[in-house]
């Protein structure tokens, strides 16, 4: 290990003690703009106001929201706890600051401050290209190395996007993720701010990660961003995705829109690691759209959060693309991680692989929901699916949903799914040479979930085994 | 006989009104459960493949069942088996009506009932009451309670305590031509400690579309002891015009076992689910499946295994060959309850596809409670190995046949799993079927 | 007799796996520099003895005592066995799926010195001791017998012994499973760690691995006792004769 990411490790794990300390604080702000509670017509008129956006836009805004008011709750997931949201009691616009910077140092120091807790700055400096960071409903910084805008790349938060790119957004917003798609993604349309764009031109390869930071601090907020990423032939891009936000008694919602398209031969892998405090409902909807020989990877961390319902879709469209979902989550106490994925084979000679991990633990419960589709004329694809679940604590439970319909015969689909316990074998051989038996445990989930963690970035890796640390320390069943 | 998604049962219907008072109460409680229940909605994956108005029946626009004697040859057939002491009775069930007990000579041990559900409900009051309706009634579905108002009679079955009944009893049930509708029903009872082997057949029905079809709606409800030994076959040959619907629910209690093979072949359209519950320690449920399906059948299998108690364990092994335009959906649930611990639960699901066109579903389900399990599905679609065949036609064999020996092997990896003596009786319907692959 | 007290003790051991006694009371004392090994038929209660001594939840020691230098290791977790200085190799060494070999091994080493070793030091001991054991210096970032052959099994235990460096090592049937170059190479392991300061109880069905290390005291075990105990000769006179003659011999003495 290089010096700078051992220390960076030290760092990490010297902020990590606890959610509650290093990203259960918030900040007690004086907003540029703080709307009333709840959703209407008139609130979204508002937003549309204040961002001073075209028509079309604007028109869309509303006539999705239409669409929110006229679509029924989902019956299936955790329908109990979905009820428990108060579309009422939610803000659902909060911008912070009046401009945007492109420098920490003209950042307000309290959410400076923020961001520096969770080590923002810092990562940028060491290896990232571009940063973006969301406070509430916009994005209060945003900068990326001078370099990569020399080649054409376009980083932007999407409120900016739609200003400098009218046309690009124009022509992509909501073709992979139509607003009528489900409740939550009209919710999304019809509020949405903030979030990201980004345009690679053709074969452009960025070959170090984009980040987004996406940090809710009021009570009560409700999270709207939507991110747009279109690849375009033969480019290359990664891009990565945290999210925290502060504990609060009552409930926050995040419900984001993330679209990609990756044309012919291009490849983006979208990494999220997420770890939300006990009390925020994410019903994300993330979806993706592969052209020829294109690839989509979507690497998928569910931490925290009150209930996640949460399902990566890549739409394979033409010949030779590849769609690739590795997700795992961890469900400790009352919480529901409802996490999937889906693949949608609409062209011959496409592969696809979802590799599911989740641990629940005490009262937790992980849900895998997938589905895979093959559609007719989809000849010569293949398709494999598997998914791990380990239970820790008696109470806690493991729901595998798998859907498979394949309409040809000329494919190959393999689903397995494996359920199990920390082994007391496992724990008697590991604690014979010498390990307690807390890190013992420890070293077994680890040693679970490292399918996922070696396709992270090492600083992103080292983050994810501490905040299992943390998820696991405590109460063991 | 029309759909009719409106339909309603009526009041005057005359299967309400068979039997003593407390089965009238229940058949009139089911109707009404049929009446005020919604149809299932699609979106629940138990409904996502089949439509249900397809089993709206407007019975009351039913013929009488016209039997089409199709199958007086294969009743004869059975007939001498009985008479050569090679089964222990052979049942013959005709829509409901009539129900037949054909005893080898060798007679049943004492204490056995094998006959008329009907007449059972009166003669034997305490021990159908306590059992009939208890799994399928009003509250499994809206078609479920359909089979609980209008089955018409129907078969019961009770091995007392320490009774082992060793060759196997066969139901036919039959079911009328065109237009007619039918609700077989059975009830087992298996004491402690008994053993029975039950081959449940279902055949006839509608053999032409265009003469119009027939429909049936049939419950099998199956009570295993403890430390019983049960092993039941559910044998689905209808004509090809036949639109059914199954329903099975078995209890085990303590260390009591079960073999369940559902062979599915026939009919049009056919919608089952086979679901055990492990209500006892040591309680073991195996299920071994086999489908075929042809031509444009469409298929919606269930299955279910819930272990409500500890240190039960179950393993499903169903196989899917589907040809021509035929669909085949399989959703399998594996369900284990928190308080029980230990317990090891095993499912797999295989389809093979023969050509495009086919069109195959799985949904294995996992719901676990408890961390103290074992447990692990898997399911695998695909086509057959264009490289076994070339390989079998380098050796002189023509293509269907090797199509034929690959489709056996495949088979025979869940076909080997079932009990010799059981095989030797199986292993002619199962070919008689792969011949038309 | 002697004022130097043993290594590692044990008294009136008697074990129980799933309800059944399957050692009956054995003793034994191991002083420093010492190589004891048990010798039986399979089903004598040999590796149950081990794995009880371990801390293995599924054996446990319904009477006797045990003590590593003077500490009694009754009451300990089978990690402060460890740390006390007592090493089983296993002999069914267990998959630990996406743990690697060195990254387990850092770990355990820290949890024996109480901090992390430094990085290029331990690489290098691990380099070292891989090439030592003739391990493929790929297996490093394998995980954890996933996949491992008998043999390459065998010899990550023994790589884990030489780096924990344990007083006392239990050696449960190490040589089952190898082919002749690994039983040297192995055996070779066991020697270089042996000296004066260390005990080791070889736990073997047969007299081979015998030919590698030589044994100061031999006892022979059946039925959950010793019934014989003696020099390294009783071992060959195993070999030879196999086991009936002293079970029979017992059988009539007793």
């Amino acid at each position: 290990m290089s010096e700078s990411i051992q220390r960076q490790t030290r760092d990490l794990q010297a902020l990590n003690t606890d959610y509650a300390s290093k990203y259960g604080f918030h900040d007690p702000v004086d907003y540029f703009h703080k709307g009333a509670k709840g959703l209407s017509h008139k609130v979204i008129e508002m937003i549309s106001r204040m961002k001073k956006e075209p028509k079309w836009m604007a028109e869309k805004r509303h006539e999705a929201l239409d669409i929110f008011y006229s679509k029924p709750m989902p019956t299936w997931g955790d329908s109990e706890l979905l009820n428990e949201i108060d579309f009422d009691n939610i803000y659902y616009f909060m911008k912070p600051i009046e401009q945007q910077k492109d420098n920490w140092d003209d950042v307000p120091e309290y959410i400076k401050k923020t961001f520096d807790r969770l080590g923002i700055p810092e990562a940028e400096k060491n290896f990232l290209g571009g940063v973006s960071a969301q406070y509430e409903s916009e994005v209060v910084y945003h900068s990326m190395r001078e370099d990569l805008e020399k080649m054409g790349i376009v980083f932007l938060d999407m409120d900016s996007g739609l200003k400098k790119h009218e046309e690009l957004v124009h022509e992509y917003f909501g073709t992979v993720i139509p607003t009528a798609d489900n409740k939550f993604a009209a919710l999304n349309t019809a509020c949405w701010s903030g979030g990201s764009f980004i345009y690679v031109p053709p074969g452009i390869d960025v070959k170090v990660p984009l980040q987004a930071y996406f940090r809710i601090n009021a009570e009560n907020m409700g999270q709207f961003e939507r991110t747009l990423i279109v690849a375009d032939k033969g480019s290359r891009l990664h891009y990565i995705e945290g999210c925290t936000a502060p504990v609060y008694s009552t409930n926050s919602l995040h419900t984001a829109v993330v679209e990609l398209r990756a044309h012919e031969d291009a490849y983006i892998r979208y990494t999220t690691i997420q770890n939300w405090a006990r009390n925020i409902f994410n019903l994300v909807t993330k979806r993706a759209s592969a052209y020829k020989n294109a690839t989509i990877e979507w690497v998928d961390g569910n931490l925290g959060s009150r209930l996640t319902m949460k399902y990566p879709c890549v739409n394979l469209l033409e010949e030779g693309a590849k769609g690739e979902i590795l997700s795992v989550a961890f469900a400790g106490i009352d919480q529901h991680q409802d996490a999937g994925a889906k693949m949608i084979h609409a062209a011959p000679n496409t592969s696809s692989r979802i590799t599911s991990k989740s641990i629940s633990k005490d009262n937790g419960r992980a849900s895998y929901r997938g589905l895979v589709k093959v559609h007719k004329g989809a000849e010569n694809c293949k398709v494999s699916v598997e998914c791990d679940a380990l239970l820790i604590g008696d109470d806690a439970r493991s729901d595998t949903y798998p859907t498979m319909e394949v309409d040809n015969d000329q494919v190959s689909v393999e689903h397995e799914a494996r359920v199990s316990k920390v082994a007391e074998e496992q724990l008697f051989y590991l604690t014979s040479r010498g390990l307690s038996e807390d890190d013992a445990r420890l070293l077994i989930v680890n040693g679970f979930m490292e399918p996922f963690t070696k396709e992270l970035p090492l600083e992103y890796a080292v983050e994810l085994n501490r905040l299992i640390q943390l998820e696991m320390e405590g109460s063991i069943g | 006989m029309k759909q009719n998604p409106e339909f309603l049962i009526n009041e005057m219907t005359p299967h309400l009104h068979r039997g003593p008072d407390w089965l009238k109460a229940m058949r009139r409680s089911d109707r009404l459960g049929f009446n005020e229940a919604e149809l299932p909605p699609r979106g629940i994956h138990l409904w996502r493949y089949t439509d249900p108005i397809r089993f709206m029946m407007d019975i009351d626009t039913a013929t009488d069942a016209d039997f089409t004697g199709a199958l007086d040859a294969v009743v004869k057939a059975e007939a001498e088996h009985v008479k050569e002491g090679r089964l222990a009775a052979l049942v013959t069930d005709r829509g409901g009506r009539d129900i037949d007990v054909q005893i080898s000579p060798a007679g049943l041990p004492q204490g056995v009932i094998i006959g008329s559900l009907s007449d059972a409900s009166e003669s034997n009051f305490d021990l159908v009451k306590e059992h009939l309706y208890q799994m399928i009634n009003r509250k499994s579905g809206k078609f479920e309670a359909m089979n609980g108002a209008l089955w018409n009679d129907g078969i019961f079955i009770y091995v007392p305590d320490n009774v082992v009944i060793e060759k196997p009893v066969h139901l036919f049930r039959e079911a009328g031509g065109e237009n007619s509708a039918t609700f077989p029903r059975l009830l087992v009872i298996v004491g402690r400690n008994a053993e029975v082997t039950l081959i449940d057949e279902y055949g006839g029905g509608s053999p032409d579309r265009n003469k119009g079809i027939s429909f049936s709606n049939g419950a099998v409800e199956l009570f295993g002891s403890e430390d019983s030994r049960t092993r039941y076959v559910s044998l689905q040959r209808y004509a090809p015009a036949m639109n059914s619907y199954f329903t099975h629910r078995a209890k085990l209690k303590q260390n009591a076992t079960m073999l369940t093979i559902p062979l599915v072949f026939g009919g049009e359209l056919c919608k089952q689910s086979f679901g055990v519950e492990l209500a006892g320690a040591g309680a073991d449920s195996k299920m071994y499946g086999l489908l075929f399906g042809s031509n444009r059948q469409h298929f919606d299998n269930h299955t279910l295994h819930h272990h409500s108690a500890g240190k039960s364990t179950s393993d499903i092994d169903f196989k899917v060959v589907l040809k021509d335009r035929a669909l085949s959906a399989y959703t399998g649930l594996i369900r284990i309850d928190n308080k029980a611990r230990t317990c090891e639960a095993y499912q797999e699901n295989r389809n093979l596809l023969l050509n495009p066109g086919t069109r195959a579903e799985t949904i294995p389900e996992l719901e676990i409670l408890n961390e103290d399990v074992s447990c692990s599905h898997g399911a695998t679609l695909g086509p057959i190995d264009e490289e076994s065949i070339f390989y079998l036609k380098s050796r002189g064999i023509e293509r269907n046949e090797a199509v034929r020996m690959i489709v056996g092997g495949f088979v025979q990896s869940t076909f080997k799993l079932v009990p010799e003596d059981l095989k030797d009786r199986l292993s002619d319907f199962v070919a008689t079927r792969l011949e038309t692959i | 007799m002697t004022d130097k007290s043993p290594l590692f003790e044990f008294k009136d051991v008697h074990v129980e796996v799933e309800g059944k006694e399957v050692v009956k009371g054995v003793s034994l004392k191991i002083f420093a520099g010492e190589i004891h090994a048990i010798m039986g038929p399979n089903g004598s209660g040999k590796s149950s003895l081990s794995n009880a001594l371990m801390g293995h939840p599924m054996y446990s020691i319904t009477k006797g005592e045990a003590y590593i230098k003077g500490e009694s290791i009754l009451e300990m977790e089978s990690d402060e066995r460890s740390r006390a200085g007592m090493f089983l190799a296993f002999q069914y060494p267990l998959a630990i799926p996406g743990v690697s070999v060195a990254n387990f091994l850092r770990a355990a080493l820290k949890s024996h010195r109480g901090e992390d070793a430094d990085m290029s030091d331990f690489r290098s001991l691990l380099k070292k001791e891989m090439a030592e054991l003739s391990i493929d210096p790929a297996f490093a970032t394998r995980y954890l017998n996933d996949g491992f052959s008998g043999g390459e099994k065998k010899r990550i235990e023994i790589l884990q012994m030489s780096i924990l460096n344990p007083s006392v090592a239990l050696l449960d049937e190490t040589d089952s499973g190898l082919d002749i170059d690994a039983l040297k190479t192995v055996s070779a392991g066991i020697n270089r760690y042996h000296d004066d300061s260390k005990g080791i109880l070889l736990v073997t069905h047969y007299q081979r691995l015998l030919n590698y290390i030589k044994p100061d005291h031999v006892h022979v075990m059946s039925d959950g006792k010793f019934i014989k105990s003696g020099g390294p000769e009783l071992a060959l006179k195993l070999e030879d004769e196999g086991y009936d003659w002293i079970v029979n011999q017992t059988t009539v003495g007793a």
